[in-house]
């Protein structure tokens, strides 16, 4: 509450003995200044990525207005090769994790398949878990012959050895739908649970079999969100960065984002034109998708009149109970827990990639925690997150309560512009930031990634304060004016403490944002500014992958410490969140 | 010929008990009507038999078939059940027309697709829904989903007919007009009938007989007249129509006979039947009914007198509160023939307009033993 009585103050001078007609003021300025910000941090980068399409240099550089790069992109066969690939990898992924999450919901809404709760939790928790540590563990279990999977498989079979590559495109495709499942099956578990059961009941009564009431009443009446969700997750697929950098790379697979990371900062001789062209391209994929998407979720018109909301019987699966619990409980095993137990006997290991009692050491410990660098990375982290969730709250609960409760008219296009990161792949945001902010004295500094992450968090924590305040009455606002509350007053005392969870909450999630996400950071950190991982991407990347390791388990111990308190204080704010 | 045997009948949810120890019997051919307030376990009785819940006691036979049987662990899925339901909701799927609605338990059998044309055909005629056939269900206002509902309950023929508060939904005047559509619909195929409702003259309009539910049991089961008119607790007569309530205490007659003489005035007086064993000076309860209790000048001594409280005109009659002793009475008069506010009147009801009960305190007393 502090933050935000100081950020208004800041925009607005002090509150004087003249509050009435300065708070008139504020009303009135109020939704110009924070489009004109949310703009800077939306619009502003994104023009810049348009810009740089037709710029013949590096970003600050001297350069002159060219058509270029698009020819010479246009004219690659490399970049229909990059579609090719990026949709070959997309769609079976997306596929693969809709089933599961589609499967994992329905044994958790439907049927009475046993420790239900703790199965939800599991799924939730995973779906916290940051991408980086998990992708490294996987590096270490699932390299070809000399992963600890294929150690341990070798062991048991002859030949065994050989049967795990993650360096691949089965690789991508599996490791990418076990971390896109938790995420659909959040989406997806609302919407089996807001599925009015006696529909379901009437085909029963009618003469349908549970399995006929499946395929003839359930399924289609899930067919939008399912669409929605799925197409939600095909694009957080070709954002995708962690994974196809770090395994698809070095088996020479590239997609999107990887080839653009490749040709502003690979090996060869820096192409930043080429990279920019690519990027829009990427970004017009997206955005069209998400449109596609919102349209679905818009245009859902499956509302009846509804009953008494008689829970469903859930469904009797028999022995096989078991069996689903099982099943999901090991794809947490495999895919949750196993890589950060690996990683962290690992980070104890003389030697990566062998685990044995012989080899324990916490050397690699006492080397990362005694540096410096490493150090000032874990400050640098924490500052940009605490300042990041800060800000994102603020000018997202300023964004939600002019979007929800003023009649102001530009508010419509003040909601699309703070929905818009959705649609905007982290790796576009991180090169349309440094092109926007390349030539300000704030780049080099904490602020520039700050600002980024502001953005990346509007879609988040808009939505949901927006969701709580369409709930609160316009009337006690109103009461509050009558009753001579003057608009800021009435702000700060009516409206803030009643959000007071959602801001928590939502605060919270921006953190974990802030600590977890590389994409949007990967080209804004460097120099001057250390942020864990960034830190872990560039360490393993350079063959550092031990001293990788422990800042990999800080920064997931640091989420996951982010993430328990989210878990305590609200629910909601999970199932709104995806990346 | 009974078609639904229902024996003791039991869901426990957690510890408390939602439906317990309901028993009875429904005709071939005719309605039975589950009546009580919101909660009294009427919905979850109707489900049990429906088979979308599985009873913690009881048996259900339809015909010479047990359908459940929780003893025996015996539980019939409801798709094998061949009944037909209407929900509260109505459950229209959304995602299908009108014509695929109604089609959908004829497509379960396997029929020859002209043969499911020809049903639902019929069935839509019957209904008066020529010419929707092809409407999407979400455009379809509350009437027409409610006879889609019906249609689809019916097409298949099935052997017992469930409504669940089909009405609830519905505006008064399409409510009037379904009621009767429904009786006609029902009486012409003959389907025998379970309807459930927490109204009572839908009760009284529908059913051939009448179960009135309250806190998860049967409270009395009957004809609607033999319900209405003697009704054997308050609160079965409270449910069926507006009641006033006048305290009054046990005297003893000269003649030895006990008379109820309502407190406050001493010439009001109310013979009392053998129904309990009235004592001296106990407290009873009266209870009119208000509907059959009319008001005219009055002349003469003696009898229900009381002043005026209130008048309300309600266009075809007109209402009035009338004070006798401390009791506040509702009758009513005719529109022409008008009292005013403070005028000595009198009441007139037949003598089964009247009821008499022991007081609160000896009527817990007697409900819990």
């Amino acid at each position: 509450m502090a933050t935000a009585e100081g950020s208004i103050g800041r925009r607005e001078g002090p509150i004087s003995r003249l509050g009435r007609r300065r708070s008139l003021q504020l009303e009135a300025m109020l939704p110009l200044a924070l489009t004109a910000l949310v703009a800077a941090l939306v619009i502003y980068p994104m023009g810049m990525v348009v810009f740089g399409t037709f710029w013949s240099a590096a970003p600050g550089q001297p350069g002159t207005l060219t058509l270029e790069n698009w020819a010479a992109v246009l004219s690659d066969s490399a970049t229909f090769e990059v579609l090719l690939y990026t949709l070959a990898i997309a769609i079976p992924r997306t596929l693969l994790a809709l089933v599961l999450a589609t499967a994992f919901a329905w044994c958790i809404a439907r049927t009475n398949a046993p420790c239900k709760t703790l199965l939800e939790g599991l799924l939730v928790f995973m779906f916290l878990l940051p991408e980086l540590p998990w992708v490294l563990a996987w590096m270490l279990l699932g390299a070809p012959n000399v992963g600890l999977l294929n150690q341990w498989l070798g062991a048991l079979v002859p030949g065994g050895e050989g049967l795990i590559n993650v360096y691949s495109y089965g690789g991508l495709i599996v490791l990418g739908a076990a971390r896109s499942a938790p995420v659909l099956f959040l989406f997806i578990l609302p919407a089996l649970l807001a599925m009015d059961a006696t529909l379901e009941e009437a085909a029963r009564m009618a003469g349908a079999s549970a399995w006929r009431t499946l395929w003839r009443i359930n399924f289609p009446l899930l067919l939008p969100a399912l669409l929605a969700s799925g197409i939600l997750s095909f694009v957080v697929a070709m954002e995708s960065f962690e994974i196809p950098q770090l395994l698809g790379t070095p088996a020479s697979i590239f997609v999107f984002t990887t080839r653009i990371y490749d040709l502003a900062y690979g090996g060869h001789v820096a192409n930043f034109g080429a990279a920019m062209v690519l990027a829009l391209i990427l970004l017009a994929l997206t955005g069209s998708l998400i449109v596609v998407q919102w349209r679905l979720l818009c245009g859902r018109s499956y509302t009846t009149v509804s009953g008494r909301g008689f829970k469903a019987q859930p469904l009797d699966l028999g022995s096989g109970r078991w069996i689903a619990f099982g099943v999901i409980f090991a794809f947490f095993v495999v895919f949750g827990a196993l890589p950060f137990i690996v990683l962290l006997l690992n980070s104890f290991m003389e030697l990566s990639g062998f685990i044995s009692w012989e080899m324990l050491t916490t050397e690699h410990w006492r080397n990362a925690l005694g540096r410096d660098e490493v150090l000032k990375s874990i400050m640098d982290t924490l500052m940009v997150g605490v300042a990041a969730a800060t800000l994102g709250v603020v000018i997202s609960v300023l964004i939600s309560y002019v979007v929800t409760r003023t009649g102001w008219r530009g508010r419509k296009a003040l909601d699309l512009m703070a929905w818009g990161p959705w649609a905007i792949p982290g790796l576009v945001m991180s090169l349309g930031f440094l092109w926007a902010f390349v030539w300000l004295p704030i780049y080099g500094t904490l602020w520039v990634v700050v600002l980024a992450l502001v953005a990346r968090g509007l879609p988040v924590a808009s939505r949901f304060f927006t969701s709580t305040m369409v709930q609160l009455s316009a009337e006690l606002e109103e009461s509050a004016r009558i009753h001579g509350g003057s608009w800021l007053r009435t702000f700060l005392r009516i409206w803030l403490p009643l959000l007071r969870p959602a801001v928590v909450g939502a605060w919270i999630l921006l953190f974990v944002i802030a600590v977890r996400i590389l994409d949007v950071v990967v080209l804004l950190a460097g120099s001057g500014v250390h942020m864990l991982s960034v830190d872990i991407f560039l360490w393993t990347v350079t063959g550092r992958q031990e001293a990788a390791s422990v800042l990999a388990l800080i920064q997931t111990a640091l989420v996951v410490v982010g993430c328990v308190g989210v878990r305590l204080l609200s629910h909601r704010a999970l199932q709104q969140s995806v990346h | 010929m009974t078609a639904i045997r229902v024996t003791g009948l039991r869901k426990l949810f957690g510890a408390v008990p939602a439906v317990d120890d309901v028993s009875f019997e429904v005709e071939s051919g005719s309605i039975l009507t589950l009546l009580g307030p919101s909660g009294c376990g009427k919905t979850t009785t109707l489900r049990m038999i429906a088979g979308l819940e599985r009873p913690d006691a009881g048996e259900v036979r339809v015909g010479d078939r047990v359908v459940t049987s929780a003893k025996e662990g015996l539980h019939v899925p409801p798709d094998k059940r061949r009944m037909g339901m209407v929900f509260q909701s109505y459950a229209i799927w959304p995602h299908m027309n009108v014509f695929e609605n109604i089609a959908f338990p004829l497509r379960g059998k396997r029929l020859p697709a002209a043969e499911i044309r020809e049903k639902v055909m019929t069935m839509l005629q019957s209904l008066g829904l020529e010419g929707l056939h092809d409407r999407p269900a979400p455009l379809l206002s509350g009437g027409q989903q409610q006879r889609v509902a019906l249609g689809r309950a019916l097409v298949g023929e099935p052997d017992v007919l469930l409504l669940d508060e089909p009405f609830s939904n519905l505006d008064a005047r399409r409510r009037d007009e379904m009621r009767f559509e429904l009786r006609e619909v029902q009486a012409r195929v003959g389907v025998t009938t379970i309807f459930i409702t927490h109204d009572q003259s839908e009760a009284m309009i529908l059913s051939d007989r009448v179960v009135v539910m309250n806190a998860g049991r049967i409270v009395q089961e009957g004809t609607p007249e033999a319900i209405y008119q003697r009704p054997s607790t308050q609160f079965v007569m409270e449910f069926l129509g507006q009641v006033d309530q006048v305290s009054a205490r046990v005297a003893t007659a000269p003649d030895g006979s006990s008379r109820a003489r309502v407190v406050g005035v001493d010439d009001i007086e109310v013979p009392l039947d053998g129904s309990h064993s009235w004592r001296h000076d106990d407290e009873v309860v009266l209870m009119l009914r208000s509907a059959a209790v009319q008001v005219r000048a009055a002349n003469g001594a003696g009898g229900w007198r009381g002043r005026v409280l209130s008048r309300i005109y309600l266009g075809e009659r007109t209402e009035y509160v009338v004070g006798v002793g401390t009791a506040r009475i509702r009758a009513f008069g005719p529109t022409t023939d008008l009292h005013d506010e403070g005028a000595l009147v009198q009441l007139d009801f037949p003598p089964d307009a009247i009821r008499i009960w022991p007081a609160a305190r000896l009527a817990e007393k007697t409900r819990e033993e």
